[in-house]
């Protein structure tokens, strides 16, 4: 997909590129980095505060901040996008702390907040994807009734090419609690989605 | 090795050093039991995931909408990094600024003169507020949405416009000096 008029579709691999050109104020560069990285940072602010207004003004936030202070970037530690995902999930708690967000259900949530009472995924699924959009709900759903800590654990965790020690630079936290905190909210999910279809845990299978 | 039901969950976590997972995938493969165990919990990860990144992915269209807005803050971020002179409404609000300031500087010259007031404020400048603006609503760093590739199911979105300045009125008179321009 093109992101202005006549320039190229650029890639996660024209990364390095796009950063030394945003350092000398290349507003094109600006526009690719962003088209490259803001589907995954929209998906990780979603996934923390479940409320759409609140995940576009994180992510336009986080890229006027990243891009603002590129020099502060050191591609030796970490990649870029895990650089984006510690703003953006600083950003995000900030957000949720303002909201005083309790841990319920994101269905009551959208309610209160004057919105449709599903979660706003956009035009109604056409047919054959209704279970898909059944099941991202529950999911959703699930992801909300987690406490901060866990639902970002497991939402990191569901981020591909994320190693442990990634989602504890991201997070702040050693790679060990990371996965003590995956461990958790995986069980915590499994309890939440046991019975689900396409989504439950079975119970353990019986001895042969 | 005994059955590995309690190993399924740091498996499919990649939570397992390397000697352990390796030791579960070979008792595995012997193990119908175990193997069902495990691809099962491997298939319901991988959904999971995809269901993940389905159902938190930004409405079609969407992020394309919010660009500008982030344009607009970086705008004047840009051209200082470039060296050039700053452009963009944040440039156009310090000029206007300068402008008044000049102004308000002739305008208290003037009183001082002797010139008064009532000749100022009564006939030269007239702000108006139009309740359909004349000014440009297009962003500084406009796009329009075929500017991005707009395919498939995406929804067209609106861009979104710029604040709106007063229009002074037209044809002031001779030689009165405009304030606010």
């Amino acid at each position: 997909m093109s992101i202005l008029a006549g320039d190229r579709v650029y890639t996660v691999e024209d990364a390095p590129d796009l950063i030394s050109r945003c350092l000398v104020g290349d507003q094109a560069a600006y526009a690719a980095l962003y088209r490259i990285y803001a589907g995954d940072v929209y998906r990780l602010v979603y996934s923390l505060l479940g409320h759409r207004e609140d995940t576009e003004e994180v992510v336009q936030d986080t890229f006027v901040y990243a891009i603002k202070n590129l020099r502060r970037y050191d591609r030796e530690k970490a990649s870029f996008r895990t650089w984006l995902f510690v703003i953006a999930t600083s950003r995000a708690r900030n957000k949720r702390r303002r909201r005083w967000l309790p841990t319920v259900s994101l269905r009551r949530l959208l309610q209160t907040d004057g919105e449709p009472a599903t979660p706003d995924c956009g035009d109604r699924p056409p047919e054959g994807e209704l279970e898909d959009a059944s099941q991202q709900r529950t999911l959703h759903d699930a992801l909300a009734q987690l406490s901060p800590k866990l639902r970002e654990a497991a939402v990191l965790r569901y981020f591909d090419g994320l190693t442990y020690r990634e989602m504890g630079h991201i997070l702040g936290i050693s790679h060990k609690t990371a996965e003590s905190r995956v461990r958790l909210a995986h069980e915590a999910l499994r309890l939440l989605l046991d019975g689900v279809d396409g989504l439950g845990y079975r119970g353990d299978t019986e001895c042969d | 090795m005994a059955h590995v039901d309690s190993s399924v969950t740091d498996y499919v976590l990649d939570l397992l050093p390397g000697d352990e997972r390796r030791a579960v995938e070979r008792h595995a493969i012997g193990c119908p039991r175990c193997m069902e165990l495990l691809a099962t919990a491997a298939r319901r990860e991988a959904h999971l995931s995809s269901m993940f990144r389905k159902g938190m992915a930004p409405p079609g269209g969407r992020l394309e909408v919010l660009w500008p807005q982030v344009a607009l803050a970086l705008g004047g971020h840009a051209s200082h990094r470039a060296g050039r002179p700053a452009s963009g409404w944040r440039a156009g609000w310090r000029m206007a600024l300068a402008v008044l300031g000049v102004g308000l500087a002739v305008l208290a010259s003037s009183v001082g003169a002797g010139r008064g007031l009532d000749g100022w404020l009564v006939s030269t400048y007239t702000p108006t507020l139009e309740a359909t603006p004349t000014a440009s609503l297009t962003p500084a760093l406009s796009y329009t949405p075929d500017q991005w590739s707009v395919t498939g199911d995406e929804r067209p979105v609106a861009a979104t416009p710029a604040p709106v300045a007063c229009s002074p009125s037209p044809a002031p008179s001779p030689g009165a000096s405009r304030v606010g321009q």
